[in-house]
């Protein structure tokens, strides 16, 4: 065959990349968990993502002497399942404690959305990174009559 | 001008360029199809009507921005009263509606672009039959599913809008979006030509070129767009990088890598034919990447900080991706006996496999980026727990890659077509590698746990010499062979006589100042979050700061909190200057945004955004988020560079018919 040679390189630049890619991804991937899932198996875990929301809860905040944000989270329940009027006590959300060791960022309040990244040792969340997420998006609701 | 006039001008110019759009795609592919020149022709027109009639959209839009026109859905969850007119007319692409219909409006404008400066008869009615088939799918998916002259629910017109969204209100905003969406969109003529070089059957050079040099200048503006786009996560988000490798970013990028894989590859197909299956695919890849890119961000199939709000919209799109992906798939399978090349590869030591190997690994970056990207939906789809993957899995396997790259672009040149000779390479080499070497030597001397650094640097050094190398051969024969030139001006018409080589090394050049920065400012950076107070200076990286004062400040639409901060040398307490980061409340949206200030030099960035301030220390401190970013400076240079480089290419493309037609032209003269 005369595209030997193309195709050798095709195959052999294709699997080198494979196997990086197979390897940084099993190497880095973080689970995706919600805080019923983290409290319910209650043992420590490899880094995970968790998206949570803040509850009312108290925040505590200190810069000294060093940053450490302690609060707590607890699942966002779905638009869908929130479109009726709900009674969150009745629901029993699980609840998390989350400490932060930083800033805490402008945008952080109670019930907004977070997504932390950090690890679990059974009983509080450690997070490395806290995110926190626009509660309009981009878009707001329009005005009615 | 009469109220209903005003409440349906829009929507219906939009609905009109829809109609027209949708028969110049069906009257092109009958024309085209049945060669039948009058049905082609008036095909032809409706394009061009249907261009005009989209521009028009866009302008109505823009016009009841500014008109404040509340009446409009759109116009009232993207703007207020207290926005200055350049923010209006950037909040037309604040949102997903109004950026949907510039992305339809760009592609109707482009396609008018490329079938007026189409001269092939035989290319041209397929031509207008595909562009038509790309802008009337956009434009029917907005005016079905984000149309953006839809009224509000109420009867009384609203006084006042919602505004736009504070961290947009940026002058990069005004910019970044449209290089962004000029260079996505631009995709749609290097696709077209090549489906209408397939379906004519018309095979020969001519579409290649024609898609090389709109290729050319879409990718020319999403470079410039992606990088603007760093630019403004730099100075505005606040964390003190510039790339997250966040969806949005990548969707971006996955089209810019094929594309960037294309320039490469054609230049095999000009030079030795080989790889014309490949260049069909690429670059129909590009254009279905750029339809995905769509779709990423707005279908909110992953998450992103980015994200607009989710609607149908993305179904639309997947539908559109999988239609224009089986389009593309018959095409090729019904044209692949001619396409098949005449030619193979005779050695792996030639120009064309050094190309051939730039190609392969600027799709493994494609591929493992897109993988990273979908690993979330991926993950849960194949029945594991749903997983993630962030920056260090992109960095673990991107960053090799680029490596391998940039050590092909100093490799590449130095080698001949078809069969190379270990003398003449060894000839050129020398020089740049010692060079390299010496680099990497040095580096390892100063730190020896750093051993990436100290490849990397070698590297771009290596590379750097390369390039000069080429440069300042030419040069030296121009010199030699023109009494004299200067140094200077020799370099000038090295430049102007083979502008799609050098105007190629120029952004070669550009990649490595690029590189440099990043590879700086990504190992040595220095980052510390910390408390500053009033008289009590800390000290970081050599600096000393101390906050001098802590203030509020009212503004028309926002309320700011600005420090301000004085910058000593640690060492010879000289002052260096004073930076004023800001924290900015707006109550409209009740949001805060941070504004960063810098100091920056072409050695390093000081980087300070204001972290908050601390209800115990009152107006007597703050806490500061503070990095320090070595030759960042660079990042900006290096872009700055290729955008040079790319506008010798594009100017050399385009005017490269000219050149050919002269020629063509002279030549019959001289037979006759």
């Amino acid at each position: 065959m005369k595209n030997t040679r193309l195709f050798l390189a095709i195959g052999v630049v294709g699997s080198l990349i494979s196997v990086l890619v197979y390897m940084a991804a099993t190497s880095t991937a973080q689970a995706v968990v919600t805080v019923e899932q983290l409290v319910r198996e209650a043992t420590s875990r490899q880094k995970v993502r968790l998206g949570a929301r803040v509850t009312e809860d108290a925040i505590n905040y200190q810069t000294e002497p060093e940053f450490k944000l302690t609060f707590s989270v607890q699942d966002i329940i779905p638009k869908e399942q929130a479109a009726e009027p709900l009674d969150l006590k009745k629901l029993n959300l699980k609840k998390l404690e989350v400490v932060y060791a930083g800033i805490r960022p402008d945008t952080f309040q109670p019930n907004r959305d977070v997504i932390l990244e950090g690890y679990f040792d059974g009983k509080t969340f450690t997070a490395t990174s806290l995110l926190t997420q626009c509660p309009s998006k981009y878009e707001v609701p329009l005005p009615q009559d | 001008m009469s109220d209903g006039f005003v409440l349906h001008f829009g929507g219906f110019a939009l609905v009109a360029a829809t109609v027209v759009a949708v028969y110049g795609a069906i009257g092109g592919f009958f024309g085209a199809w049945k060669e039948r020149e009058g049905l082609a022709r008036s095909a032809y027109n409706a394009a061009i009507a249907a261009t005009c009639l989209s521009v028009t959209t866009l302008i109505a839009l823009a016009v009841l921005f500014l008109r404040h026109d509340y009446r409009f859905a759109y116009v009232w969850q993207n703007s207020n009263n207290d926005m200055p007119p350049w923010y209006l007319v950037s909040a037309i692409w604040g949102g997903m509606d109004g950026s949907m219909l510039l992305w339809g409006v760009m592609l109707s404008a482009y396609s008018g672009l490329a079938l007026a400066s189409c001269t092939s008869k035989k290319l041209r009615p397929w031509l207008t039959s595909i562009l038509c088939v790309s802008t009337a799918s956009f434009l029917l998916i907005v005016t079905l599913s984000t149309n953006p002259f839809r009224l509000v629910p109420t009867l009384i017109m609203p006084t006042n809008g919602n505004g736009l969204n504070p961290l947009l209100q940026n002058p990069s905003m005004l910019i970044h979006p449209i290089c962004l969406y000029l260079g996505f969109t631009g995709f749609v003529i290097p696709f077209a030509y090549c489906m209408a070089a397939l379906l004519s059957g018309d095979l020969s050079g001519q579409w290649i070129q024609l898609a090389r040099r709109w290729t050319l200048v879409a990718w020319g503006f999403l470079t410039v767009g992606i990088i603007l786009g760093g630019h403004w996560a730099y100075i505005e988000l606040g964390w003190g990088g510039f790339w997250a490798w966040d969806p949005v970013e990548n969707a971006s990028f996955l089209p810019w890598l094929t594309a960037t894989a294309f320039l490469h590859s054609v230049i095999v197909q000009e030079r030795r034919n080989m790889l014309r299956i490949w260049n069909v695919s690429l670059c129909a890849l590009t254009y279905i990447l750029t339809v995905f890119g769509t779709f990423l961000t707005r279908s909110g199939i992953v998450q992103s900080v980015h994200a607009f709000a989710e609607g149908n919209v993305g179904q639309w799109l997947l539908t559109y991706i999988v239609f224009i992906t089986l389009l593309t798939i018959v095409t090729i399978a019904y044209r692949y006996r001619e396409l098949r090349s005449p030619e193979s590869l005779e050695s792996y030591f030639s120009r064309e496999a050094a190309f051939l190997f730039n190609n392969l690994v600027l799709l493994g970056i494609c591929f493992a980026t897109f993988w990273g990207v979908m690993f979330p939906v991926f993950s849960e789809a194949l029945g594991y727990e749903k997983s993630v993957v962030g920056p260090p899995f992109f960095n673990q396997v991107n960053g090799p890659l680029f490596l391998v790259l940039i050590a092909l672009m100093g490799y590449g040149p130095l080698i001949s077509w078809k069969r190379n000779s270990w003398q003449n390479f060894a000839k050129l080499v020398w020089r740049p590698l010692l060079a390299g070497s010496a680099v990497t030597v040095l580096f390892l001397g100063i730190d020896g746990t750093r051993i990436i650094a100290a490849v990397s640097f070698g590297l771009f050094v290596f590379v750097l010499g390369t390039i000069m190398g080429e440069f300042h051969r030419a040069a030296r024969i121009r010199r030699e062979l023109s009494q004299g030139e200067g140094a200077l001006q020799s370099l000038v018409s090295v430049v102007r006589r083979k502008p799609e080589r050098y105007g190629g090394y120029i952004v070669h050049l550009g990649v490595v100042f690029m590189a440099v920065g990043i590879t700086a400012s990504t190992i040595y950076k220095i980052e510390k979050d910390f408390v500053l107070k009033l008289g009590q200076p800390a000290e970081l990286g050599g600096y000393s700061l101390e906050l001098m004062s802590l203030q509020e400040e009212q503004f028309k639409n926002y309320a700011a909190l600005r420090a301000v901060v004085q910058v000593r040398d640690a060492a010879s307490r000289q002052i260096l200057g004073e930076l004023h980061p800001e924290q900015r409340f707006y109550p409209a949206s009740q949001q805060t945004t941070t504004e960063v200030d810098t100091r920056a030099t072409p050695w390093q960035d000081l980087y300070i955004a204001l972290g908050g301030i601390d209800p115990e220390l009152k107006e007597t401190g703050a806490a500061f988020k503070v990095f320090i970013n070595p030759l960042q400076f660079w990042v900006w240079v290096g872009g700055m560079i290729m955008l040079g480089g790319t506008l010798v290419l594009v100017v050399s493309a385009f005017r490269m018919r000219q050149v050919v037609r002269e020629s063509v032209v002279t030549s019959s003269v001289v037979r006759a």
